[in-house]
This record gives C-alpha cells, sequence and structure tokens, in this order.
C-alpha cells in the first residue's frame, strides 16, 4: 500500500514539475539575446559517414583536407548560431515609451 | 520511510508551484511595469516604477551591448576601422548608459524622470540600430572566413588532383561550380557590410529596413557558400574514389 502511495507521490511531483516548470516564460523583452551555446559543434566527417580519404597522409591520420572541412563545418554551425541572434533580436524594445 | 518520502516529495512539489511560478513572475516584462505606472494613481508609486523599469531597461542593454561587443572583438574578418568606430560607439554607449542608471536613481521629480526613462530609447537605439549592426558584422566576418576556408579546400584539392595525375571533367566542372557560389557569396556579404554600415542612431526609421535587407544578403551568401561546401565534398568523394581505385591497381 505504501508503496503504491509513494509511487503516485513521485508521479504527482513530475506532474507538479512539469506545471512549474511551464509557468516560466521568457517574454522577448526579456531575452532579447541568445548567447550561442560553446557545446555547439559541427558533424565530424563520421558522424555523416564520410570517409576520411587521405588518412594515411599524416601522422595523425587526419589530412589538411580532412582538417578544413571540419573547420568549414564548425565556423557554419557557428555563424548560423549567429544569425539567428543576429534574426531573434527584438527591435520593439526601441519602440517611443510614451510615459 | 514513507513519511519522510511524503515529506520530501510535499516539498518539492510546492516549490515547483509556488517559487517557479514566481521565478517567471520577477521576469515581469517592461510592458506590464507601463501599465502598472500608467494605472498607479500615486505621484510616488509612479516615481518608484519608472526607477525600476529604467534600471531593467539600461541593464538589459549594457548586457546586450556587452555581448556584442564581445561578438565584434572576436570577428576577424571585420576590417578594423569598421570594428575600430562601431567598438567606441559600443563603449560610449555602455558609459552613457551607466551614467543614465546612476542619474534616473537619484531624480526624485517625476516629469524629468520621465524623460530620462523616455531617452533611453530615443538616445541610444540599442536594439533598433547598434545591435544588429553588431552582430550583422560579426556574421558577415563568419561566412567570410567559411569562404576563405573554402577557397583553401579549392586549392588543396588542386593540388591532390595534380599529385594523382587525376583530370576529371566532373570534379573540374563542380570545383567551377564552387568558386562561382564562392564569389556570388562575397559580394552579397559586401552588400550586406554596406547595409549594415549605412544603419545610424539618428535615422531609427531608416535602420529596420537596412537591417532587413542586409540579412537578406546574408541568406542569400549563407545559401551560396553552403551549396559551395556541398559541390566541394561531392568532389572530394570523386577524387577519394579515384584514389581507392588507384591503390587497388
Amino acid at each position: 500500500m505504501h508503496k503504491i502511495i509513494s509511487l503516485l507521490s513521485i508521479i504527482a511531483l513530475v506532474v507538479l514539475m512539469g506545471v512549474g516548470c511551464l509557468e516560466i516564460k521568457t517574454s522577448p523583452e526579456e531575452a532579447p539575446i541568445a548567447v550561442p551555446s560553446d557545446e555547439v559543434k559541427a558533424p565530424t566527417p563520421e558522424d555523416i559517414g564520410e570517409e576520411d580519404i587521405f588518412e594515411d597522409e599524416e601522422e595523425d591520420g587526419v589530412s589538411e583536407l580532412d582538417v578544413l572541412v571540419e573547420e568549414v563545418e564548425t565556423i557554419e554551425a557557428e555563424a548560423e548560431v549567429l544569425f539567428k541572434d543576429f534574426k531573434n533580436i527584438d527591435t520593439s524594445q526601441d519602440d517611443n515609451l510614451n510615459l | 520511510m514513507f513519511k519522510k518520502s511524503l515529506i520530501i516529495v510535499t516539498i518539492i512539489g510546492l516549490v515547483s508551484c509556488v517559487a517557479l511560478p514566481a521565478m517567471a513572475q520577477e521576469i515581469a516584462s517592461d510592458k506590464e511595469a507601463i501599465q502598472e505606472y500608467i494605472e498607479s494613481k500615486f505621484e510616488t508609486a509612479k516615481i518608484a516604477i519608472l526607477k525600476t523599469l529604467g534600471k531593467n531597461m539600461i541593464e538589459r542593454r549594457i548586457n546586450a551591448l556587452t555581448y556584442a561587443k564581445d561578438l565584434l572583438d572576436n570577428a576577424r574578418l571585420v576590417a578594423d576601422d569598421v570594428k575600430q568606430v562601431l567598438g567606441d560607439e559600443l563603449d560610449d554607449t555602455i558609459v552613457s548608459l551607466k551614467a543614465l542608471k546612476d542619474d534616473i536613481e537619484e531624480e526624485e521629480s517625476l516629469e524629468p524622470l520621465k524623460q530620462k526613462v523616455e531617452s533611453i530609447v530615443t538616445s541610444f537605439r540599442v536594439y533598433l540600430v547598434q545591435l544588429p549592426k553588431a552582430h550583422g558584422l560579426a556574421v558577415v566576418s563568419h561566412y567570410r572566413t567559411m569562404s576563405v576556408k573554402l577557397d583553401e579546400i579549392i586549392e588543396k584539392l588542386g593540388d591532390k588532383m595534380d599529385e594523382l595525375g587525376y583530370d576529371s571533367e566532373d570534379a573540374n566542372a563542380l570545383i567551377d561550380e564552387a568558386k562561382e557560389l564562392i564569389s556570388s557569396a562575397s559580394l552579397n556579404l559586401d552588400k550586406a557590410e554596406g547595409k549594415l554600415g549605412q544603419m545610424d542612431i539618428d535615422w531609427p526609421s531608416q535602420a529596420s529596413t537596412l537591417s532587413l535587407e542586409a540579412r537578406e544578403f546574408i541568406l542569400n551568401a549563407k545559401g551560396d557558400l553552403r551549396d559551395a561546401f556541398t559541390k566541394l565534398k561531392e568532389a572530394i568523394a570523386k577524387i577519394a574514389a579515384a584514389q581507392d581505385e588507384e591503390d587497388e591497381e
């Protein structure tokens, strides 16, 4: 019996936390700039199933070309995040106040 | 044991129901504060609301400007003079906003306080001009860096093809198409930078249009560079296949 009540209590807790979280709404005015996450990383060639075509060329098994491809993917991902920030700037915050 | 878990569950449940919405309440919007100000009948209350509103508006702007300044400092491919001028503008705005914040905190009369709070918007145009300009230039710089890296890939591919003695019409066509797309991206980025450069605090009504136009050019450049990259990856795959064949022989 106690186990059932404990289980029901835990379910109730999860529901309550969910409701609590839903209440947290940040208005666009309050969150004008999304700081890009440090965790944004481009997929590696292995992730997207590409061959490491010149793997025997260098000691560490990674060719200059592979490094460049990876760099481009990283830059592209970063640029994407920055562009999103740029588009999300809430210009309505500069509407005249008329107090 | 059962009682303990029940107490813990109840406490955490209460925290979820009471504390989290309370936190959300703290993030009240400026509009709510302004509404409260309008509805308030007492001057002292109006002054208190305006001071809080002004403080919040300024702090938010300073945080956003500091972040934008950081972005600009790290934007490697923005011309130094543009970077210097805009960087100084952002620094000056931060200093002026800090001074205005102190001024607002010390002001005790309603009318001058109203004007000072209104000037947070009208004198700086942080969200309409300064932030889009800094962010836009940072994006342009990133796509220029991408463009430079794609050029390097083209160069390395040429070297690799020479080394293998590989001459394929398909691979060459892909590389040529990539080159054209990179040139097109470069033109679009120049145009975007031009539009961003024209944005001015004294012309707030123009700023939105210029920012939207810059966005369109960046969007075009982004598409060009993505297509160029796809073509180069196809070329890399072709050369890799050629190398595999050679290895098998």
